[in-house]
């Protein structure tokens, strides 16, 4: 047998080998740790670390108050259910949230917000969308015309089946919509006619020298789709007696950024020639 | 090897017989607390499991409220049955292979209860409310320093072996235990000090978590499995490795991928940006050495398929082979930037630690106790119906937990990313069955362990077969329902006690 490599030394290095090779980055580690003492702390690090435990001592102090024990009547006091705590953090993150930024002053120059807005047509400039607006005399196409009066069924509700306006309600018996038939705002600018059916119509408005004071607002339609809006706007514009050119779904689509904004008033449209 | 291999062949039952010998009560306290523990980690596991679909589910315990079951859940399972079993099969493995008899297996006792002392107090803690809220270092800070200290008093005697052994062939798996060995202690301790003990910022703590998640069952439990998967299929088919070369390609394609990986997890995080990268990178090359080891390793077992079916140890480490290969090709699959964009935030993470902890590691690991008693206790198995029950119920089990929890974590991802509505019910209803699933599949294990926790606590009170016969899955030819009586064992050096 060759000789042995069993000896008692060999069995103690081995112990020590063992212990130093499972102990190396642990050591190494701790030789760090125990180096980088208080002198070589990051100043920037510190700073933000002092931001960092100031919220968080805000958030644990402000969530602490409300799962206080509270007093609710002569010596019985209640636990704020934990839950209570939720609907404080869904405050705070709704409070958070990113807002959108009004003044132009805050844009950063240069920036694609800014770039995106300087592109931006003005809001109140529609001049490019009604010069779309197909030549006097273009006439509809009929199958534009069959699916606008199909979708009229909804708008006839208020504006009466045959574009009269609505019944009169009482106690000023105002009536529920204005006419449609005969009414110049129909066969003006087309881009009124979409702008109030993606945004909605409120308050008095003066159709053909009347003046009317609707009971309800006229409710935004947008969530029907391009082809829909031009189709009933073309068929309200060539019936019950109007006539006008047909509206252009790409005309509606130019103005689907109008989606979401308030509701008009008559003062937020192109005046037509009364 | 040796001038005269007569000689030393004739000596060699019986140094293995007093090897053995010198291991059992160390050997047998890993094993035995390692199955209670896993009880208690499957307990937990069915608990916080019932609350992801039922929140009324004890919801009237504080100590019981999901985050806190979860996390026990957890730190049982890894250390409480992993690295116990891990342990176990270590100091046995390296003895026998450096063919030395354990000269501190007082040393090794002591250390073990400290470790069980510690994840004790540990898991309390948890409970308690007092956890760290990172996932696999859930224990509160006082635990980690006498867990290393006792890892250190475990271990520290297999590296002695190994440096005193005789010369001659290093196996492939003295290679596999040596380095989880090591890479326990490096990934553990710098782990452990750079959390508890820089302050940093916190980032960098969630960070350095991300890393342990991945690198603790990729250097220590996937290491000591397939070192163990390489002692185990050659030595009970009786035929070598399949290619002695793939096997170290295996086990350096593993060591040169895997510490690179697990910030994947951090996607998303403001960390530099290449780490998450890196990491995915890193977490899908381990398909390479998963699928070297694995076809090595299912190649050396084929060629004795009916050994396989019929012997208890072979079934469970061939089935984590498979296992492991499962493991290899998920690992690949969520990783890959489509899937790991839809399944970061899922339950998918869970079900790939649980291939990792159950499905490969445990697997191997109940081969080797399967094989290892007998041996330390010189008593066979009992009953192969109760084996065969622990196989199939874990295997249905762990099947159904794992890969459910993928696809359930793939679903549940799809329902997050959907922002067109209410998405994060959307989420929770998609992942709702698989939740429900995973609660039946856990009451399997516990019916499954409950075998096996019976099994081993009989033969850990010797009370086992007194047989040289080993307790094999075939119905046998004889009226006894527990195997052969065959001759009883007179002869060796435990003759004596």
């Amino acid at each position: 047998m060759e000789p042995t490599r069993d000896t008692p030394l060999r069995r103690f290095s081995a112990f020590w080998w063992g212990l130093g090779v499972i102990s190396l980055f642990g050591v190494l580690l701790i030789i760090l740790w125990l180096k980088s003492g208080d002198s070589e702390l990051d100043p920037l690090e510190q700073a933000a670390a002092i931001k960092r435990y100031d919220v968080r001592a805000t958030v644990d102090s402000s969530q602490a108050a409300n799962l206080d024990w509270k007093v609710v009547e002569e010596e019985s006091t209640i636990q704020t259910p934990p839950d209570a705590v939720f609907e404080m953090l869904g405050n705070q993150l709704v409070g958070s949230k990113p807002t959108k930024v009004d003044n132009p002053a805050q844009v950063i120059p240069n920036s694609p917000t800014a770039l995106a807005l300087a592109d931006a047509p003005a809001t109140s400039d529609f001049s490019a969308i009604d010069d779309k607006t197909p030549a006097e005399g273009t006439a509809p196409d009929p199958a534009v015309m069959e699916t606008g009066k199909a979708l009229y069924a909804t708008c006839a509700a208020c504006h009466g089946a045959n574009g009269e306006g609505g019944p009169p309600v009482p106690p000023n018996n105002e009536p529920l919509a204005p006419p449609i038939a005969g009414s110049d705002w129909v066969e003006g600018p087309v881009s009124n006619l979409i702008r109030i059916q993606l945004r909605g119509l409120q308050g008095p408005i003066t159709v053909s020298g009347k003046q009317y004071n609707p009971v309800a607002p006229m409710a935004p339609l947008a969530h029907q789709t391009d082809d829909q809006i031009a189709a009933v706007l073309t068929y309200i514009r060539n019936s019950f007696g109007n006539s006008a050119p047909p509206v252009l779904p790409e005309q509606v689509e130019a103005l689907r950024s109008e989606v979401g904004k308030p509701m008009l008033t008559e003062a937020d449209l192109i005046p037509v020639s009364n | 090897m040796s001038a005269d291999p007569e000689r030393y062949l004739e000596h060699d039952d019986e140094l293995r017989a007093s090897i053995d010998r010198s291991l059992r009560h160390p050997v047998m306290f890993f094993f035995t607390s390692g199955a209670a523990w896993l009880a208690v980690a499957i307990l937990l596991g069915i608990i916080s499991s019932a609350k992801v679909h039922s929140p009324e589910f004890l919801a009237d315990f504080a100590w019981l409220t999901y985050g806190r079951v979860f996390a026990a859940h957890q730190t049982a399972l890894v250390y409480g049955w992993g690295c116990q079993a891990a342990f176990g099969m270590i100091i046995w493995l390296m003895a026998r292979l450096s063919r030395q008899e354990c000269r501190a297996s007082g040393m090794i006792l002591v250390s073990g209860h400290v470790w069980n002392l510690a994840i004790s107090l540990g898991l309390i803690g948890i409970l308690a409310g007092g956890g760290t809220g990172m996932p696999w270092m859930e224990m509160p800070s006082f635990a980690w320093v006498p867990m290393l200290l006792s890892y250190v008093g475990i271990v520290i005697w297999s590296m002695v072996q190994f440096r005193v052994r005789p010369g001659g062939h290093t196996y492939i798996s003295q290679w596999y235990m040596l380095a989880a060995m090591i890479w326990f202690g490096w990934v553990f301790a710098s782990a452990n000090i750079l959390v508890f003990g820089f302050d940093g910022s916190p980032l960098g703590a969630a960070a350095v978590n991300a890393w342990f998640r991945s690198a603790l069952p990729f250097t220590f439990f996937v290491p000591v499995a397939l070192g163990m998967a390489y002692y185990l299929i050659p030595k009970v088919t009786g035929r070598p490795v399949y290619n002695y070369s793939l096997s170290l390609l295996g086990f350096w394609s593993l060591a040169a991928v895997v510490p690179w990986a697990g910030l994947q997890k951090l996607t998303g995080a403001p960390i530099p940006n290449f780490l998450p990268y890196l990491g995915a990178f890193a977490s899908i090359l381990f398909g390479v050495p998963a699928a070297i080891s694995g076809v090595n390793l299912l190649k050396t077992s084929a060629a004795a398929g009916d050994t396989v079916a019929k012997s208890p140890t072979l079934r469970f480490t061939v089935t984590g082979v498979i296992g492991l290969m499962i493991l290899g090709a998920a690992a690949v699959f969520l990783n890959s930037p489509g899937v790991m964009k839809i399944t970061q935030f899922t339950i998918s993470g869970y079900g790939f630690d649980l291939l990792v902890v159950y499905a490969f590691f445990s697997f191997v690991a109940f081969g080797a106790v399967y094989f290892i008693v007998p041996r330390i206790t010189r008593r066979e198995w009992l009953s192969r119906r109760l084996i065969k029950m622990h196989f199939y119920l874990s295997v249905y089990a762990i099947g159904g937990i794992a890969l459910i929890a993928m696809f359930g974590g793939l679903m549940q991802g799809i329902g997050q990313e959907s922002f067109a509505q209410p998405s994060w019910e959307d989420a929770t209803t998609r992942a709702y069955a698989y939740a429900v699933f995973t609660t039946i599949a856990w009451c399997f294990l516990l019916l499954s362990n409950f075998f096996f926790f019976i099994h081993l606590t009989l033969m850990w009170l010797r009370l086992g077969r007194r047989s040289s016969h080993p307790t094999l899955l075939v119905k046998p030819h004889h009226s006894s329902p527990h195997g052969p009586e065959g001759d009883i064992d007179n002869v060796g050096p435990a003759a004596a006690h």
